[in-house]
């Protein structure tokens, strides 16, 4: 199911929550509006839901015009046929979890499909023997199982997700970050996750979409992300940065050597904080100039000396340089690493 | 509020602290309920356990039981057709984004019954207000008159309460339980028949109970309205036989725990039904309610469904008591050269009748309320963290009056103190007033101070050790402090409600001596009715004056 916006603006009570939108999510992709909190993200996600009406513009969703306020279309949400999960869950409390799955499928009328699609997504979610029970009396990572199993009974091609696992615990968070995926994956379906957990989107997303203050700021893979922000606020968002021009040019932190090599560009500074992160160091450096850069060390250093940091012009970035392309092997390489070092 | 922990507020353990707690509350609340209980068993003196029984048994007397019930039955009827299109509407459409309008709407039942019912007496009666106004309204003046006159004027009174439940209820659900249902496909209707009525069943039943418990209890409107139209019920009839001869305390007795057992029952079925079908539905972050712009004839049809509530449960009652209040001569009707200001002048002359009671009522209300808060935070302190049973059963008898019908409680208290036994002898005093408005209105200082305690985090006391402080200093400088606000608007509250109490106020008080309430009630029934509603507005503008302040100083306070 694609999703298709064009020239899709939204304010509330005069403060712009959207500036005018293009955009084009791919079918079957696993798409990750991320950003901090009040950059429209959520606002989007209720846009392609029907809960929110666009100002004007029009969306699509696979090849169906579902909003279009030049021709006066608006379909209710109701009337998109969807998923969706919500921040909260929004389980109803009055209802057992059979219940709660099978209201896409009575509310719609397929009262002959209840049975085997509601076992079918139970089972999914690997919540057999539970049908009969009220969602207080679950935890908070079987709601959300709950909740995803609601949103794929009908078997909508479209699910959205409302920062889902912010209402879990950190533990479970990680668990149900991989389960979330695969499920996903497995039913193949078109997923559009808002998150403003930059972790969370690296780790489970085709595709990035950064957004701030109602703009998109970049789209991309989660390595082009990471490694080519082509704008300052994204090079900070996502992962640390440190600017070797200001808000042009920046290197990441496991790209910095403790001992310049030839060729290398050379920093002085001192170091200025220590933190330790279990299997290694964070250490701040104030540079000369004042700036401070974060790089990471194996061992602890001391407060106040002196050191010479060396970066290899290639892990330099320019901003707004898309043209600058990293060597494709060495960056699959990089990627598994960067996604090691995220993780943690 | 996963956290209940609210430790850290007791003072050191000490067993008599508690036992001190109870027997306060023995003395003060159980033992004149106790009262009424063992006078309906011993009607001569001897033990008869069928006795309440055979008093319901006669039929006279059943008949003003089932009075009450249908009553409460008509009322809550009303009530919900008054309150539920106004709790849509606030909730779900742009009506209610005007924060005034809560306010506003808390107006009706914050005006005591009986003036409410006077101001509707003096508007609909033959040649009242709505004739003058109107002269082909003299039709409705019999079909007003009757049991549905009564039915509309409670109604009135009381739909702000289950207004407020449903539409908090409403905006609860509005929120993603709502869209869910949208998005997985649930039309409006389905939306309707499927999540949103069985989740309001359970707030809705809960207030449809207390609107009824409410009604049956009501003194006011029976005693002014029900009176003249002859319809009788529980509480009107135990105050005629305990206050007009023949005196009858054994009917009094028997029908007071008549009452008082059915009160009981629907509170406790209150209880069950809100614990089985009330659900947690307030979600976390990211609640958002769709308000549905009004345009249109829609909008005309909303808001003059709120214009017109607002003109029946505040207009007309205030119109009548203001306009009545400033009648020179009540026989000449409305007419701008009939308006005069003279009956405050008298009422506000030192020396006057009127003058007097409203002394009275300030000075007994003022001594009430310090008595009742200064008990009230005894009791608060004695709770602690409530997880002990001595713990919450003080809190339950601490909450107990304002479970049981005013008129019950004041039977009880005149049994008790007015007993040959009693050595204390504070009946017909001064102090029998005061006692009998702590009792009443304790359990509002109680809920407010327990708010208050609720907020000091155990921590704020154990930092207070840590750093070195002893007990005492520790519950000086910090739990206190933060008593404070819990502790003022309890006040403030009892202060309020108890100087405009009518029942508690007519059976007490000692010869001779008058408060506004029963002045105006006196004035009303055989006197100058201008001089009653004269005083009914003095009344309800000083107290409302005090709960502006409240509000103030608690918003200064945030």
């Amino acid at each position: 199911m694609e999703v298709a916006l064009s020239g899709v603006t939204k304010t509330f009570d005069g403060a712009t929550a959207l500036h005018p939108l293009d955009l084009t999510i791919t079918s079957g992709s696993f798409t990750t509006l991320l950003g901090p909190s009040g950059c429209g993200k959520t606002t989007l996600l209720r846009l392609i839901a029907g809960l929110e009406q666009p100002d004007s513009g029009s969306i699509h969703i696979g090849g169906k015009t579902v909003c279009d306020t030049s021709k006066r279309i608006f379909l209710q949400p109701q009337q998109r046929e969807l998923g969706m999960v919500f921040q909260d869950f929004a389980l109803w409390p009055h209802m057992t979890v059979y219940e709660n799955v099978a209201f896409g499928l009575k509310a719609r009328g397929r009262r002959k499909e209840v049975a085997t699609q509601v076992a079918e997504a139970i089972e999914a979610v690997r919540l057999q023997g539970f049908e009969k029970r009220y969602p207080h009396q679950l935890s908070g990572g079987q709601q959300q199982r709950v909740a995803f199993a609601r949103s794929i009974a009908a078997r909508a091609s479209l699910i959205l997700f409302d920062e889902p696992l912010s209402a879990l615990d950190a533990m479970l968070r990680d668990e149900m970050r991989e389960e979330l995926v695969q499920m996903v994956r497995e039913l193949g379906v078109t997923a559009v996750y808002v998150t403003h957990d930059q972790t969370e989107a690296m780790a489970m997303s085709d595709t990035i979409i950064v957004m701030q203050q109602g703009k998109v700021l970049q789209r991309g893979e989660p390595e082009a992300i990471y490694h080519t922000p082509t704008h300052p606020f994204v090079a900070q968002f996502v992962g640390r940065s440190n600017w070797v021009e200001r808000d042009r040019q920046m290197v990441r932190p496991e790209h910095i050597r403790w001992t310049a090599r030839p060729g290398d560009r050379v920093f002085e500074g001192t170091v200025s904080r220590i933190s330790y992160l279990g299997d290694r160091y964070e250490v701040a450096v104030k540079l000369t100039d004042g700036t401070i850069w974060t790089a990471y060390h194996h061992e602890r250093m001391a407060v106040g000396g002196q050191v010479r940091l060396g970066v290899a012009e290639q892990h330099i970035h320019t901003l707004g340089d898309p043209a600058r392309q990293t060597n494709k092997a060495t960056e699959g390489q990089q990627q598994h690493q960067i996604r090691e070092v995220i993780y943690q | 509020m996963d956290n209940p922990h609210r430790g850290g507020l007791r003072l050191p353990a000490a067993s008599w602290q508690m036992g001190l707690g109870m027997l306060l509350l023995a003395v003060l609340v159980l033992a004149p309920l106790t009262m009424v209980l063992l006078h309906s068993l011993f009607p001569d003196g001897t033990f008869d356990a069928f006795a309440p029984l055979r008093v319901l048994s006669d039929p006279a007397l059943l008949q003003i039981f089932w009075n009450s019930i249908a009553l409460g039955g008509w009322v809550v009827f009303g009530s919900t057709l008054l309150a539920l299109p106004m709790a849509f509407l606030a909730a779900r459409t742009t009506i209610g984004r005007h924060a005034w309008l809560d306010v506003v709407l808390i107006i009706p039942f914050m005006t005591p019954p009986y003036i409410g019912s006077m101001g509707w007496i003096l508007f609909m009666q033959r040649r009242g207000f709505a004739e003058q106004l109107l002269p082909a309204a003299a039709g409705l003046t019999p079909a007003f008159f009757s049991l549905l006159g009564m039915v509309a004027i409670m109604s009135l009174h009381l739909f702000p309460f289950l207004y407020l439940i449903l539409r908090n209820a409403l905006m609860r659900i509005g929120g993603s339980l709502e869209e869910a249902a949208s998005v997985h496909g649930g039309g409006m209707m389905y939306r309707l028949r499927r999540v949103i009525l069985p989740l309001l069943l359970g707030s809705y039943a809960m207030g449809a109970l207390l609107v009824f418990v409410k009604t049956i209890a009501e003194f006011g409107t029976p005693a002014t309205f029900g009176r003249q139209i002859g319809y009788y019920v529980l509480t009107s009839e135990i105050h005629r036989f305990t206050s007009s001869w023949p005196i009858d305390f054994g009917k009094a007795t028997a029908l007071a725990s008549a009452l008082l057992g059915a009160c009981l029952m629907f509170w406790y079925i209150q209880n069950i039904i809100s614990r089985r079908h009330q659900y947690r539905t307030l979600g976390g972050k990211g609640m958002r309610t769709r308000m549905v712009p009004l345009k249109g004839w829609r909008a005309v049809l909303g808001w003059s469904y709120t214009g017109m509530l607002l003109l029946l449960a505040i207009g007309i009652p205030y119109f009548s008591i203001i306009v009545a209040s400033m009648q020179k001569l009540r026989g000449d009707g409305l007419a701008w050269s009939n308006l005069t200001l003279a009956h405050y002048g008298e009422l506000l002359r030192p020396g006057s009748k009127g003058w007097q009671a409203l002394i009275n009522s300030m000075g007994l209300a003022a001594l009430a309320a310090t008595v009742a808060v200064l008990i009230g935070t005894y009791l608060v302190l004695q709770m602690g963290s409530m997880k002990r049973l001595s713990q919450r059963s003080l809190d339950m008898f601490s909450l107990l009056p304002n479970t049981v019908p005013g008129i019950v409680i004041v039977v009880g208290l005149i049994l008790l103190w007015n007993a040959p036994w009693m050595p204390v002898s504070i009946y017909n005093t001064y102090t029998m007033v005061v006692l009998t408005y702590v009792v009443f209105f304790l359990p509002y200082s109680v809920q407010y101070i327990k708010s208050s305690a609720a907020q000091i985090d155990g921590s704020l006391v154990q930092a207070g050790r840590v750093f070195g402080g002893r007990s005492w200093y520790v519950f000086r400088r910090i739990v206190l402090p933060l008593l404070i606000p819990g502790i003022l608007a309890g006040w403030m509250m009892t202060f309020t409600i108890s100087a405009r109490e009518l029942v508690a106020s007519l059976m007490v008080l000692p010869p001779s001596m008058q408060v506004t309430a029963t002045y105006i009630f006196s004035q009303f029934e055989q006197g100058e009715v201008s001089l009653g509603m004269a005083m009914a507005v003095v009344s309800v503008g000083l107290t409302t004056l005090v709960l502006v302040i409240m509000n103030h100083l608690g918003a200064d306070r945030k």
